[in-house]
């Protein structure tokens, strides 16, 4: 078989150059991968932020919310009752809400749910409280979702909600309904919600279905601030929500801007964009590459916990966080009458969308509020960071070819049937290595019946995650020592590697449209590793690349990749100990934390791990461990 | 397979086997074929995925097989009617009728045998009055021909232009209504037109033919799915003798496998997250249609080469005594 020829049937010419000086190429283009991300965040190479849609018309109206008296009421009577109700348990108060909510004017309702959740013995209950302010003249088709959590430190977010509620009740513009929405364990709340309000139903989340809907959400606001005293100086926008997903950048652009109109400063992931005139500098250079890796990291191992917009991306509504922050130094700004105007405007832009937001990127990272990456300047990374793993996987199987012809023609009956059966008997180690996968990934489902009484807690489904993990890579050794090295001689692994390498390739690849920032971080760890592991040769070659491998493990990596975090943000030097305990008990955490995401949230992160990545692994193991005689 | 053997005589005579054997339909190929044919079609992902989605492509594709079974077991008429059924359901695989009739106006002969016209004509009127009876059973049940509005019709005038894995609904999304008639015309022809070189290249190989004109409704029709792909993914291995000739497949099967899983990806970015757009489904699912079409060209230069090389050997030496260039003019 030949691929890519010329019209006599011989290989074009740049095919043969390629052959020649392919790992030289290959580690020409991983490099150029990790120069051109690392360039990418510089000024010159990217974009600064525009509106993409005109008819948000940001910041051109007054704002007009100036009602300082009534949050504070609010917020004095709220904590009030919680104390006197609840003492330092900060229960909700469920009927005060809805007395309040129907005292503004505005419908209110309370929404029931139960989470049965993994690691938490017995289900997490909750009542959500959510009002509906009707638009006085528009029909009810399309609705705005103010949303704020109910924390212990939240009740002063929540008392300015309740006066923002009371203005907007107040005003005549509306154009789309108005949500109000106060959750109860903050996203398991917000998921209870909104999959009751899209009629799109949860395993492990039981939602009593809602009393009043609102028409399509265009856009969710969440407000979080931590009852930090105000001023506040500095606002956090936070818009990295599930499984990679990005709102539309206009949102973002918005709030950045009704940010800078009430003199406050707009940060992501609590960075400080660089000034001005530190732009171009090095110094500047740094604060960008900062903040563009915390994006990067946050998107790939986006959790639940960055605020309740994070749950809207699977019911396609774009959402972002507002989290005011910091100590403002003159009282006259920076309280919560100016972050009440912020949302006021964002709400007011909103209003005037005619269509859901469409124009503006989708993908995209942020070096700073003002400057985005779009997806056509970042993809030729992973293009970059991959290709050595395409190259590699196009000459293995160039030259599984060219063995199979290079011979006398009498002996090229034999070799071909020896290609076609090795690719035979490779196949049931693929099979293998998926099913591995596959049991790994549905083991906690099978430990833990959410109907059941008993759940198993953190520490021991880790531990039979961990104990499945560990020893599975046993197998291919096994087998392979157990069956004939006929079977599985050295052309089936160079098969096998083809089809392992493809198959990272498709899984990276398809990943990055997805959910950029793991499919980079995987790219940079993996492609190289994997594009060196080829069966067993020197004895030290076979070492090395097996400690390699073992670093790569999924669990390992992951221990390895907290252990150095931790060492890296933890002010004092860790002792050793101390540090591999701590990163292991992380690593629980995260584990835990990812089964219970998919449950909960529908996050694709432990599927990745276990159904995409693991198997892959386990090929290159098993390739990694074969033994020729 | 017939055919193929009376071929082997014709390179026997002229002294140059050695060699050659690649060339040759070997007959633990020929019973081992029908085993990995079955096992093509069980564990196809696309077969598999029409049956979890409860498709009617599952009939279509069982109609299909048994026409093809009766093609190749020298039953004529009946092959005809099953096609004639398979087409009442779908209008396309009509296409199919022109192997089988070829098939038939020249059994199991070489180039020597003349055309059969009788054979051919009473091929094709079997296949006509099948369908016509079909037609009328089905006039005189539901009472009228209203029928036709739902069924031809609406094959032929592509009214719904629900994203599918085909060409068609993107294209007809942007055409002005002046000219939506022309395009449609353009387009329907597409399928019907190729038939007519690929018969008079092929026609001495009317599997052959049969095989390509399955890859070529499964690319144009109008509403295909990823189901009538999988009867002719399940026939490659009849082709073992021909491997040797084949020069895309590694590409071809590398896109196949990209659009499997990078389709319900830009679906579910385009449809459910509305973070993608028209143009990222699109543009996999011409991929798919151009990784077809890159196994249909293989298949058509793997059977002309093979011809050539039957009739001069597995090395073609020319008057000069080197080894010839042989070049797809």
């Amino acid at each position: 078989m030949r691929s890519l020829t010329r019209s006599d049937g011989r290989p074009p010419k740049w095919l043969n150059g390629l052959r020649r000086k392919a790992n030289a190429l290959c580690a020409l283009l991983y490099v150029a991968g990790l120069i051109y991300l690392a360039c990418i965040v510089w000024p010159s190479f990217n974009d600064r932020t525009y509106f993409s849609e005109n008819a948000l018309l940001p910041g051109l109206v007054d704002d007009e919310f100036v009602h300082r008296e009534r949050t504070n009421t609010f917020a004095k009577q709220l904590r009030e009752v919680v104390q006197t109700r609840y003492g330092k348990e900060y229960g909700m108060p469920h009927d005060w809400l809805l007395e309040q909510l129907e005292s503004i004017g505005l419908e209110a309702y309370a929404q029931n749910f139960t989470a049965f959740l993994p690691g938490i013995s017995g289900a997490v209950e909750g009542t959500n409280i959510f009002a509906v302010m009707r638009a006085a003249r528009a029909p009810s088709v399309e609705s705005i979702v103010v949303a704020v959590p109910f924390r212990s430190n939240t009740l002063g977010s929540i008392g300015l909600a309740l006066s923002l509620a009371s203005f907007c009740r107040e005003q005549i513009y509306w154009s789309k309904d108005l949500i109000f929405v106060f959750t109860e364990h903050e996203t398991i709340g917000m998921q209870a919600w909104l999959s009751a309000y899209h009629r799109l139903p949860i395993s492990s989340l039981k939602a009593d279905p809602l009393a009043a809907h609102g028409g399509a959400i265009q856009a969710a606001l969440a407000l979080e601030a931590t009852d930090g005293s105000t001023p506040f100086s500095n606002v956090d926008i936070r818009y990295n929500m599930i499984n990679g997903q990005l709102p539309n950048l206009d949102l973002v652009n918005l709030l950045v801007k009704m940010t800078e109109k009430e003199a406050l400063v707009p940060t992501l992931y609590m960075q400080e964009d660089p000034h001005g005139q530190d732009l171009y500098t090095e110094k500047g250079y740094w604060k960008l590459a900062k903040t563009s890796f915390k994006g990067i990291v946050a998107q790939a191992f986006s959790r639940a916990d960055s605020g309740l917009h994070s749950v809207f991306g699977a019911y396609g509504v774009q959402a972002v966080t507002i989290s005011p922050y910091g100590k403002g130094r003159t009282k006259s700004q920076g309280g919560w009458v100016d972050i009440g105007r912020l949302l006021e405007g964002g709400l007011r832009s909103v209003n005037n969308l005619l269509e859901k937001f469409h124009q503006s990127f989708f993908f995209y990272f942020l070096p700073s509020t003002h400057r985005y990456v779009s997806i056509g300047v970042f993809m030729p990374a992973i293009g970059l960071l991959m290709g050595p793993v395409l190259i590699k996987a196009l000459c293995v199987w160039l030259d599984l070819n060219d063995e199979g012809e290079s011979s006398a023609d009498g002996d090229a009956k034999a070799k071909k049937e020896t290609k076609s059966e090795s690719a035979l008997a490779v196949l049931p180690l693929i099979v293998i290595a998926h099913s591995c996968g596959a049991l790994l990934y549905f083991l906690p489902y099978l430990l833990f019946n959410a109907q059941a009484s008993i759940s198993t807690n953190d520490q021991q489904l880790f531990q039979a995650i961990a104990t499945i993990a560990i020893t599975l890579p046993i197998c291919p050794w096994i087998i392979q020592r157990n069956l004939a090295d006929k079977d599985f001689g050295v052309p089936s692994m160079v098969v096998l590697r083809v089809v392992a390498l493809l198959e990272l390739a498709l899984i990276v690849g398809v990943t990055a449209v997805l959910n950029f920032g793991i499919a980079v971080l995987v790219a940079i760890f993996v492609a190289p590793i994997s594009t060196i592991t080829i069966p067993f040769r020197s004895k030290i070659g076979w070492a090395l690349n097996s400690m390699a491998l073992v670093l790569l493990h999924p669990l390992v990596a992951c221990c390895v990749a907290l252990g150095v975090y931790t060492a890296l943000t933890v002010p004092v030097p860790p002792t050793p100990s101390w540090l591999a305990q701590r990163a292991f008990e992380q690593t629980v955490d995260v584990t835990v934390g990812f089964i219970r995401d998919s449950l909960v949230y529908q996050s694709h992160l432990y599927a990745f791990f276990t159904l995409a990545l693991f198997p892959i692994w386990m090929m290159f193991w098993t390739i990694v461990h074969h033994r020729s005689e | 397979m017939k055919r193929q053997r009376s071929e082997v005589k014709r390179i026997e005579k002229t002294e140059k086997t050695d060699g050659n054997e690649p060339l040759f339909v070997r007959s633990m190929d020929v019973a081992s074929a029908a085993v990995v044919v079955q096992v093509c079609y069980l564990f196809n992902p696309f077969g598999i995925a029409s049956c979890i989605a409860m498709t009617t492509s599952v009939f279509h594709n069982f109609l299909i097989a048994a026409a093809l079974v009766a093609f190749q077991s020298g039953r004529p008429y009946v092959s005809a009617s099953v096609l004639a059924l398979v087409s009442m359901l779908g209008l396309y695989p009509a296409v199919l009728m022109v192997p089988i009739a070829l098939h038939y106006a020249t059994a199991g002969g070489n180039s020597k045998t003349p055309f059969d016209w009788t054979a051919f004509c009473s091929s094709i009127a079997v296949f006509c009055s099948v369908w016509a009876g079909a037609l009328y059973m089905i006039v005189t049940l539901s009472g009228s021909w209203q029928f036709l509005q739902s069924t031809y019709l609406f094959f032929v005038l592509v009214p719904d232009l629900t994203p599918t894995v085909g060409v068609f609904w993107y294209f007809f999304t942007e055409v002005f209504d002046h000219f939506r008639l022309f395009f449609l015309w353009v387009f329907q022809l597409n399928i019907f037109i190729f038939v007519i070189p690929l018969a008079l290249t092929l026609r001495r190989s009317p599997m052959m033919l049969f095989h390509i004109l399955l890859i070529l409704i499964a690319v144009f029709k109008p509403y295909p799915s990823v189901g009538d792909a999988v009867v002719y993914m399940a026939l490659l291995p009849i082709w073992r003798h021909l491997y040797l000739y084949i020069r895309h497949s590694f590409l071809a099967a590398c896109t196949m496998a990209v659009f499997a899983v990078l389709a319900p990806v830009m679906w579910k970015l385009w449809i459910q997250d509305g973070s993608a757009n028209a143009n990222f489904y699109f543009a996999i699912t011409l991929a798919y249609c151009t990784a077809q079409i890159f196994l249909l060209t293989d298949l058509l230069y793997a059977e002309l080469r093979h011809r050539i090389h039957m009739t001069h050997g597995i090395r073609v030496i020319d008057e000069s005594g080197t080894e010839a260039k042989i070049a797809l003019s």
